[in-house]
């Protein structure tokens, strides 16, 4: 018997941390306007989620400047700056820049205590442009949310979208990285996105986006664990809250999703 | 009370889905305190002849008629789809669901215009599932985008009596262009909360000021996605949108209830 009230104030009573979310896209001058992220963060803690990893991510396909996705990542400091022990951050890089990438992440690290880098869309995962970035998250232990997707519709918008076998490419070619494939629901086929990460350890997934159908999770978990399945929104709270209360899960399997062990040390050690 | 506006019987063709028959989709509504829904066949979306689908829906619900109120699904283009649409009334549909995309044919064409005035004639309304999953992840044998609110609106005004009910879709950008592209007609335009959010993003609550709280519906599109997302809208809403106990009861059933004339 399902009970979705008892499900709810489950939720609601145990630790959430949202690890894929973001305070707006753009770009944000710093004329202290915090009106997003303060929304953000109170319909957040309205719903019971404790905490928070946002990016900002320089999205439509195109190659940003250095400067663009340095004035980017600055806004999320700004606002994880706000917020501190609820808000944490990741960098926004294009592998595009080389060098410059990983010098990025590496200021964004040390000046905002970001936990990781945030990639889009211009290269597959597995591409060996990727390599310094995930590299210097291997030296440093951080982690890389990948924008993610199997998307089905022409023409195709997104030709360079990763979709789970480009995860799991890359997790073979470093097995000690921890790669996060992004929004199983909001990232196309997501039968496909389950069936290429079955062999993948160090490749886990989080649960945001706007799609919500049944058996989404529980296919999901069955295939690579609790333990490396994350919850996240992408800004869909009602859907996201819907799928894990929804899902045929034990009680120890959602708590994992909602405060998932393996990751808390990056909230321990964030927050400069 | 909970009227689900939007529910599906039958086996889905692009993946595994649990419970597709009567029984079944009546446990599941017990579980969650579903009173009534509005079903339809998924198999009649499919096949060539859909009223060899909606047959088979009529025989399923036979035994819990009080609780699965028929939705026939229909062809316009289809031979004696006219005939079919009276037979589906006179057997208890009280809406019918239409797949433009899916069978191949446009909104305007005559034999789609001359179909959606005869809905109004038999007061049904005519309800357009934009999306029975959601498109990005598309089988390739299924459609490739949903109706568009100009095709939507385009119809409506070739029809103004009808009754259009939109479900599973980001309903407020489709309530924009239908309210300033059809203004004044005399029937109305509906819209599910399936696929529109009232927590970070503010959608259905725009929705309802757009569209109107009495043209609002609760709907799950059970047992192809979860209905617990709809719920958690249903506990939040009313501090978010500021809606009296009496304001949630209009879209959790009364709505339905004056729509389909329950």
């Amino acid at each position: 018997m399902h009970d979705f009230a008892r499900e709810l104030a489950f939720f609601r009573e145990h630790p959430v941390t949202d690890w894929h979310e973001h305070a707006g896209i753009g770009l944000f001058p710093d004329n202290g306007d915090f009106s997003i992220v303060d929304r953000l963060m109170s319909s957040a803690a309205y719903v019971g989620i404790d905490r928070m990893v946002i990016s900002n991510p320089v999205t439509g396909g195109t190659h940003a400047t250095p400067e663009q996705i340095a004035a980017a990542n600055d806004y999320v400091g700004r606002c994880v700056r706000r917020y501190p022990g609820r808000l944490f951050g990741l960098a926004y890089v294009d592998p595009v820049h080389g060098r410059y990438a990983v010098a990025e992440l590496d200021r964004c690290v040390k000046e905002y205590g970001f936990l990781g880098a945030k990639l889009y869309n211009q290269y597959t995962m597995d591409n060996d442009i990727q390599n310094p970035v995930i590299e210097y998250t291997v030296e440093h232990d951080l982690f890389i949310l990948m924008h993610a997707g199997h998307i089905c519709q022409i023409p195709r918008e997104q030709p360079y979208i990763s979709d789970s076998t480009h995860m799991a490419g890359a997790a073979r070619k470093y097995p000690e990285a921890h790669l996060i494939m992004a929004h199983i629901g909001g990232g196309g086929d997501w039968n496909w996105q389950l069936r290429g990460l079955e062999d993948c350890p160090n490749v886990f997934c989080d649960i945001s986006g706007s799609v919500h159908d049944t058996g989404m999770i529980e296919g999901l978990v069955r295939a690579i664990g609790a333990e490396r399945v994350l919850f996240g929104t992408d800004g869909n709270f009602s859907s996201s809250i819907g799928k894990l209360c929804g899902a045929k899960l034990t009680e120890r399997e959602k708590l994992t999703i909602m405060e998932n062990p393996r990751f808390l040390r990056y909230l321990e050690r964030g927050n400069l | 009370m909970l009227i689900d506006a939007c529910a599906y019987l039958g086996h889905y063709p692009f993946r595994k889905t649990e419970n597709q028959t009567a029984p079944e989709l009546i446990a599941l509504m017990d579980d969650y305190g579903i009173e009534m829904a509005l079903v339809s066949s998924l198999p009649a979306v499919y096949y060539r002849d859909v009223m060899d689908g909606n047959r088979e829906l009529f025989d399923e619900i036979a035994p819990c008629a009080d609780r699965l109120i028929p939705v026939a699904t229909g062809n316009p283009r289809y031979p004696c789809a006219l005939d079919d649409l009276a037979e589906c009334v006179r057997r208890g549909c009280r809406a019918v669901r239409l797949y433009p995309k899916q069978h191949g044919y446009q909104l305007t064409d005559p034999c789609a215009v001359e179909y959606l005035r005869r809905a109004a004639e038999l007061h049904i309304p005519v309800a357009f599932p934009l999306c029975l999953e959601d498109l990005r992840g598309r089988h390739h044998l299924d459609i490739m985008y949903p109706l568009s609110a100009d095709e939507i609106a385009d119809a409506a005004r070739l029809a103004p009596e009808t009754d259009f009910i939109l479900h599973n879709h980001n309903n407020y950008s489709y309530a924009v262009v239908l309210s300033e592209r059809c203004p004044n007609r005399v029937g109305g335009f509906y819209y599910d909360i399936g696929r529109t959010d009232c927590l970070y993003v503010d959608g259905l609550q725009r929705l309802i000021a757009t569209a109107g709280l009495d043209h609002v519906l609760f709907g799950t599109s059970m047992p192809l996605q979860y209905i617990d997302v709809q719920l958690v809208k249903l506990h939040y809403l009313p501090d978010r949108a500021n809606l009296t106990d009496a304001q949630m009861e209009l879209l959790t059933s009364g709505n339905a209830k004056r729509l389909f004339r329950l």
